[in-house]
């Protein structure tokens, strides 16, 4: 599988606590050359904490053939116009290097967060995916867009505010994905899927990419070349000792998904919906503290792929081989040895 | 004055119609440097055919001592919580050289080019720039955002989506107006003026600075550091046979620029509305050809800065000075000669 990472290296996805490192806006150049040198085939940037195209931007510019994406970029606050926009610049910056990550968020977010209006995001999502293909095959082609949607209606073209055509037009769109319904729109439009860490590999399999299949069947595509970029809950670390302290994080985080209804159906898939119930509950009272017990290490080996750095890229394999297309891993870098540890690593994901 | 230029060098307003010549984005951070090394104060960058936040990182990136400002950005496609966040990684980025400048285009373009829903564009930048800097206070500060207005509701704080205060200062807001409702609010909330093309010297001192004043008052702000930003008309070339030509391209865009209903207050100012009205009806009737035939010397020469490149600047500074703090301004450099001549009329410019 090909091998994508976030920066730091060595991040793990935090939930929605803040993360133990954040991301150094002053070393992205510099760090987006070291994951070249280590053989990774991308480089990812999250929507948190700044703005993911200005990271793109730096990474672009430091370096030549490693692909580069929003995985993934909140959609709906911005016009589908900025954000077409955006990627026709981050296209055309990078040499055709760029894919646009998109994600819903939830309604919390876009009313409280960005200050908008919500409305029901498979179909508001599929809209904007499609005006993006308007838009980008009306600068491609120059030729006047005309896009009418529920959502958005773009028909004015002016010469001063079209781009130019560019060498690498095809820009693939990946949809953020949980519920059967984005990954169904997935299929539909998009060009491949980003399922959410608490996705486990049945999951995958057995509820998302039949979803997938039945969006493309709508739409009479194929689904040749469709990507699967996982972000897969890891506890890893060099030895036993130092790995209890990744596999209590890792049993905190699981139970805050279990705890989160838009993750329900994950949970449900295991024959575990009556635990999401109940974390559910746990985290209504607060009692934040009580919830990591409930998950026993059967219920965490589900979720998240756990060994020391000598085991973990065969288990990673075991689980994922043949069922996703990218996979994000690293290990935290901070010297020659570990960068050489973590370059064996990338290679050995990379096995088919 | 703090001089400003856009990219590339040499590059006149357009109107809009095409540019001269466009941005290449592969060449924002050599031409950056080179901004730099010639002695301007900043770089402008416009929100056209390129992501204006992507070229602003790239200049940035490649520059130790430049500001760079959008001029402008287009507000209300994004929400403010995301022009927020990209402003604050730029401010970041470059240890507070990033100046925010902010525009709210016109109906028909937010409406049929962006997709959006069209509302009062004055009431709604003072929403927008409030939702802006209650953002900013509340990462600066560590402290929950809350912000209420008729345009938008933002109070959602989660720790994961909230960046870490910044170093530097606070980011300028500079705001694009034309009418003067909207300078009353760049008077009530910004920074600075960016100050439309078509805007004469007269029209800037009659009409523009006092609105700004007013909304100030309104406000009880005392405008000390208030920057009004001007992007003025200029031919200019070496001699006389190139002037001549660069003259006739300005009167072209004067007449463009008077056809637009959006700027008749700005020919209003000069007792040329009825010239305005007619170019306006040219316009609709497509008889683009015939316009620039409409627009006389006289008025030419209130809009536009015409001189040979040995006394532009000299011209610039009398029409300018105690109205404007910045000025965009530059010349093509297509060769060391251009790149030396340019750097003294900078240098000649900022005293």
């Amino acid at each position: 599988m090909k091998v994508e990472t976030l920066l730091p290296l060595g991040k793990v996805d935090p939930g929605l606590r803040a993360p133990e490192q954040a991301l150094d806006i002053h070393r992205v150049g510099e760090d987006a050359r070291l994951v070249e040198s280590l053989g990774y085939d991308g480089l990812m940037v999250e929507d948190t904490k700044q703005d993911p195209f200005v990271v793109m931007a730096l990474a672009a510019t430091a370096t030549t053939h490693l692909k580069l994406g929003t995985a993934v970029a909140i959609a709906f606050p911005r016009s589908p116009m900025v954000t077409a926009m955006t990627a026709w610049t981050l296209a055309r910056l990078s040499r055709g290097r760029f894919t646009l990550g998109l994600g819903t968020q939830v309604k919390g977010h876009i009313e409280r967060r960005f200050g908008m209006k919500w409305s029901a995001p498979g179909p508001w999502i599929r809209e904007y995916v499609q005006a993006l293909h308007a838009i980008w095959n009306s600068w491609q082609a120059c030729t006047p867009l005309d896009f009418a949607g529920k959502h958005y209606r773009m028909n004015l073209s002016v010469p001063l505010f079209t781009p130019e055509p560019i060498e690498h037009p095809v820009i693939p769109i990946h949809l953020a994905a949980v519920n059967p319904y984005l990954c169904q729109v997935a299929g539909e439009v998009a060009d491949g899927m980003r399922p959410h860490p608490v996705c486990t590999a049945h999951y995958i399999r057995e509820v998302m990419l039949p979803a997938v299949r039945k969006g493309a069947h709508k739409a009479g595509r194929s689904l040749e070349g469709f990507a699967v970029s996982i972000k897969p809950l890891i506890a890893t670390a060099p030895d036993a000792a130092r790995l209890a302290v990744r596999v209590r994080d890792v049993r905190a985080r699981v139970a805050f998904y279990a705890s989160t209804p838009a993750y329900r159906a994950c949970f449900e898939a295991h024959g575990l919906g009556a635990l999401a119930d109940e974390l559910q509950g746990l985290s209504r009272a607060q009692r934040w503290e009580e919830m990591p017990d409930r998950i026993s290490d059967e219920v965490l080996e589900l979720y998240a792929t756990v060994g020391t750095w000598d085991e973990i890229v065969p288990r990673l394999l075991a689980r994922y081989r043949g069922l996703v297309t990218h996979a994000e891993f690293s290990i935290p870098v901070h010297d020659a040895v570990d960068a050489a540890r973590l370059r064996e690593m990338v290679e050995a994901l990379h096995a088919e | 004055m703090i001089v400003e230029t856009m990219l590339p060098l040499g590059r006149a307003d357009s109107g809009l119609k095409q540019a001269d010549g466009a941005v290449d984005i592969t060449s924002v951070a050599g031409d950056a440097a080179r901004v730099e090394a010639l002695g301007f104060d900043g770089i402008a960058v416009q929100d056209n055919k390129d992501d204006p936040y992507v070229m602003s990182t790239l200049a940035l990136q490649a520059t130790a001592r430049l500001r760079v400002a959008t001029s402008v950005a287009i507000a209300f496609p994004r929400s403010p919580t995301v022009t927020a966040m990209t402003a604050w990684s730029l401010a970041r980025l470059s240890g507070g050289r990033f100046v925010l400048g902010l525009g709210s285009q016109v109906k028909g373009h937010i409406e049929r080019r962006f997709g959006g829903r069209w509302s009062a564009p004055a009431p709604w930048m003072r929403d927008y720039l409030r939702a802006v800097r209650d953002l900013w206070s509340a990462w600066q500060n560590g402290t929950p955002v809350n912000h209420a207005s008729d345009h938008y509701t933002i109070n959602l704080s989660v720790p994961i989506f909230t960046p870490a205060p910044l170093a530097c200062g606070p980011i300028p807001i500079h705001l694009a107006a034309v009418n003067p409702a909207m300078c009353g609010v760049a008077g009530e909330l910004a920074d600075g003026l960016r100050v439309h093309p078509i805007c004469s010297p007269h029209y800037l001192g009659r009409v523009i600075l006092p609105a700004v004043r007013k909304g100030a008052a309104r406000a009880g702000r005392v405008l000390e550091n208030f920057e009004v930003a001007v992007k003025p008309l200029v031919a200019t070339a070496a001699d006389a046979e190139g002037l001549a030509l660069k003259r006739e391209e300005m009167r072209g865009r004067v007449a463009f620029y008077g056809s637009t209903p959006a700027y008749a207050a700005a020919f209003e100012a000069h007792e040329f509305g009825d010239l305005a009205q007619r170019l306006n009806q040219y316009s609709r009737a497509q008889r683009w050809a015939e316009m620039s035939a409409l627009v006389p010397d006289d008025v030419l020469d209130e809009f536009v800065t015409i001189g040979l490149h040995d006394t532009i600047v000299e011209q610039l500074r009398a029409r300018y000075q105690g109205l404007a703090d910045s000025m965009e301004f530059s010349i093509p450099v297509t060769n060391e000669a251009d790149a030396a001549r340019l750097a003294a009329m900078v240098e000649d410019l900022r005293r």
